[in-house]
């Protein structure tokens, strides 16, 4: 019995995701077509990148609102290199679209891990500021209205679909947890994270570089939020600032329903993309169950209600072990 | 050739200079017991020897060589290793992850996969020679704090560095961990290596101790054998002058006839049916180990714990104190033993911290900065508080100076009757005597003391009565100075020895 109740505990969330998509299923026989489910399983892979990154931040205890216009920043790159980069090669010019992206969103990370770290400010504020600049730089990039992806070979890529159904990007993304979740439980590198956010003081006294491990993990999340906007990309053919427009307190919604603890020191990245996952299922079961004709902001206040449930969950799950 | 030999340590923190001049040596295979008052600077010279204090100034050499101690990687590089009180454990972390932090075994040549089996075989091996039981999957934050203890020194011994500095890591441990600590140091000692011990119990200094560091004010006093020194002449190098309080049995009259606190069939979660009558001018002592209840009294009794059925009287009234407010209006006050999490307010200064209960107290609406000024200063001098002024912040002061502040915070609420759960922990001698003073002198101005505390000598001097606890239930009363009244005794009892 206590085996069951642990597998239970443990799995829990895997089983109120399948619950709420055979649920959606049952309400609404036309969610069950090929067309659907790439739709879910697509956004559950951006949304997932975004997710995977932010879960490092939060396991080091802090945050990063930056995500959101750090991916549509993103987007912006990855159109704008395609229309303007006279390469002559399609492919040569979409790789060092996808480089440039990366990059520049990585050095966007790195430099709220910085300001963190060495300045010691506070990272809601430092991201918060942060998402303003990326904003800022995208608009002033793009200068106007969206702009499509020009190489269609890219999207044709990205949105290819295994079995009909199953998207490329989704295949990327359960290939990038399997290896996150080896990295963050058996290498140095990954539970450099978790002492840090468990105790900073602790890592530092047994000769952890903490500022280091900080760094890395806001670049991590910068650079997922790139990834994650080349997906967007990808998927809506066309690059603008405001691609992602307040999807970080989505991400933030998931990673804790994902059981990450907003204090640090605890989190695994399988649970956050179930995170993801159930946030995505919640949107389609409102849709499809026709929950959405009451109101076309009742996902929000189903969320935030679901949200705040999980927290007490959690809180009162700790108060225990704490006896 | 010496371990350690520091020269002219020298280090200031917001234009105050802590060390003057600061001279330690450390040989292999010594014990090297580092004593001074609350604020000698012990604490910062080991944090200067881990790399901690990374400003310092002066000569530091390791095995005769020059080293720059400038980072916490750097002093472990040079074989400096250290445990400190409370702060050096990841909370959600394990057992295992805990004790090889910094220090992770990999599987291979790449220095990344980490060989969770090769540590957890050793961590069990460390463990047992505590001859305790620890779950090891579970996080550290829902251990025991003795289980916690045992890990932070498991943790030194593991790093098997040939330099171990150990402060205060004996506190949280219950006395056959002690032994097994003091063990596993002798035989550090005698393998050749180095360990600079911090403590406050002189009775370990003579236990294990092989030589004596003493500091006073930030600067050397004395480095001698410890069959070198006698008790008397430590206390008076600690301090600068001998004093230690002495109970003195004849002021026991000023207890009066009137019973302060009565309780009768308390029961809560931790307690069994406790029944206690405590008179004015009394000054009671609680003995018994972690999880025997000791505590619980005072916390039921000040609302912080919830009683399952019992009553209380104070002064002949039945009280109901459902909350900390609702008892301090009772009369009854607590002060807690964990001072940086249940009673300080860290980011406020001395004045703050000692007038807030009683701001409610005064009948003006506004609060006088001239009154909290007055208050604090007379706290400051009365228990000799070390700071530079009641406008300092609490957070800068020593621990000994800290806990001073707080109890002068309760002794301002005017309560009647004072729980206080180890209320000289982490204070040294001169310090301690002190307070005892103090408390002595509450009673004879008719107020009523309840201490409960894990050491028995403080029980001893400072009691009229004691009662000792085993697992929730009081076992035995004794009075102090009756020739029944044993140290073994009350051992016995709360090692529930003796049936």
């Amino acid at each position: 019995m206590e085996k069951i109740k642990k597998r239970l505990s443990n799995n829990g969330l895997l089983l109120v995701a399948i619950l709420m998509f055979v649920l959606t299923g049952l309400l609404n026989k036309s969610f069950l077509t090929s067309f659907n489910i790439n739709g879910l399983l697509t956004e559950i892979s951006f949304m997932g990148f975004l997710g995977m990154g932010m879960t490092f931040v939060l396991l080091t205890g802090g945050i990063d609102l930056s995500v959101g216009a750090v991916a549509g920043l993103s987007t912006v790159i990855i159109a704008m290199t395609m229309k303007h980069l006279e390469l002559g090669n399609p492919t040569l010019t979409v790789l060092v679209g996808i480089v440039l992206a990366i990059v520049v969103c990585t050095a966007l990370g790195i430099g709220n891990g910085l300001l963190v770290t060495y300045l010691k400010l506070p990272p809601l504020i430092v991201t918060l500021g942060m998402s303003w600049v990326a904003m800022g730089l995208g608009q002033m990039l793009l200068k106007g209205a969206p702009l499509a992806l020009s190489i269609k070979s890219f999207r044709t890529l990205m949105t290819a679909k295994l079995l009909n159904v199953i998207p490329v990007s989704f295949l990327i993304t359960v290939a990038a947890l399997a290896f996150l979740s080896y990295v963050l439980r058996a290498l140095r590198f990954g539970r450099e994270f978790y002492a840090v956010g468990s105790n900073k003081y602790a890592a530092f006294i047994s000769g952890t570089n903490t500022n280091a491990v900080l760094i890395k993990a806001y670049a991590i999340c910068g650079g997922f939020a790139g990834i994650a906007g080349l997906l967007i990309a990808a998927y809506t053919g066309s690059g603008y600032p405001a691609a992602a427009n307040n999807y970080e307190t989505y991400t933030i919604a998931a990673v804790v329903m994902g059981g990450t603890s907003m204090n640090g020191g605890e989190g695994k990245i399988a649970q956050t993309l179930i995170g993801v996952a159930i946030l995505r299922l919640l949107n389609k079961l409102v849709v499809f169950s026709g929950l959405s004709s009451i109101s076309g902001y009742i996902e929000g206040i189903i969320i935030g209600t679901i949200l705040i449930i999980v927290l007490l969950i959690n809180t009162s799950k700790e108060g225990e072990q704490a006896k | 050739m010496s371990l350690i030999e520091a020269k002219k340590i020298n280090i200031s923190f917001s234009g105050i200079q802590i060390l003057h001049d600061v001279d330690f040596t450390l040989e292999p295979g010594e014990i090297n017991c580092l004593l001074g008052e609350n604020g000698a600077g012990k604490s910062t010279l080991i944090k200067v020897l881990t790399g901690i204090n990374s400003h310092y100034s002066g000569q530091v050499l390791v095995d005769g060589k020059l080293v720059e101690l400038r980072s916490p990687r750097a002093a472990i590089e040079c074989g400096i290793y250290a445990v400190q009180q409370h702060r050096d454990l990841a909370p959600s972390l394990n057992a295992v992850e805990n004790m090889f932090l910094g220090n992770e075994l990999y599987m291979g040549k790449s220095k990344q996969k980490l060989d969770f089996q090769k540590m957890t075989n050793i961590a069990k091996e460390n463990i047992a020679r505590f001859g305790i039981e620890i779950d090891l999957q579970t996080p550290v934050k829902n251990l025991k704090l003795s289980e916690q203890g045992v890990i932070a020194i498991c943790k030194a011994l593991i790093a098997n560095s040939k330099i171990l500095l150990i402060d205060e890591a004996s506190a949280p441990l219950d006395d056959s961990e002690r032994l097994a600590l003091y063990e596993a140091l002798q035989q550090l000692a005698k393998e050749g290596k180095g360990i600079v011990y911090i403590t406050h119990h002189l009775d370990e200094v003579y236990r294990i101790g092989t030589t004596i560091t003493i500091l006073r004010d930030g600067r050397n006093v004395i480095k001698v054998g410890v069959d070198q020194l006698k008790k008397a002449d430590l206390v008076h190098h600690m301090t600068g002058e001998a004093k230690l309080y002495e109970r003195d049995a004849s002021a026991a009259s000023h207890i009066t006839d009137n019973v302060a606190i009565e309780i009768n069939g308390l029961n809560s979660k931790d307690l069994e049916d406790i029944n206690l009558s405590v008179r004015t001018g009394e000054i009671l002592g609680i003995a018994g180990l972690e999880g025997s209840g000791k505590d619980s009294i005072g916390r039921c009794c000040f609302g912080a714990e919830k009683i399952t059925s019992g009553t209380i009287k104070i002064n002949g009234k039945p009280v109901e104190p459902r909350s900390p407010i609702q008892a301090i209006i009772s009369g009854i006050g607590l002060v807690p033993n964990d001072r940086k999490k249940a009673g300080l307010m860290l980011c406020r200064n001395i004045k703050d911290n000692i007038t807030i209960s009683t701001i409610n107290k005064r009948k003006k609406r506004l609060v006088s900065d001239i009154w909290a000024e007055k208050v604090a200063s007379k706290y400051i001098k009365q228990l000799l508080i070390k700071c530079c002024g009641s406008h300092q912040l609490i957070e800068y002061l020593s621990g000994g100076n800290q806990q001073k502040a707080l109890i002068a915070r309760w002794i301002e609420t005017d309560v009647d009757v004072l729980f206080m759960i180890e209320p000289t922990e982490g204070i040294d001698i001169g310090a301690r005597s002190d307070l005892y003073a103090v408390f002595k002198e509450l009673a004879q101005k008719g107020k009523t003391l309840i201490v409960a505390t894990s050491d028995i000598d403080e029980l001893m001097t400072l009691s009229d009565r004691i009662i000792t606890m085993y697992q929730g239930k009081i076992v035995n009363e004794y009075i102090n100075g009756d020739s029944n009244t044993t140290k073994k005794k009350i051992l016995e009892d709360i090692l529930s020895a003796a049936s």
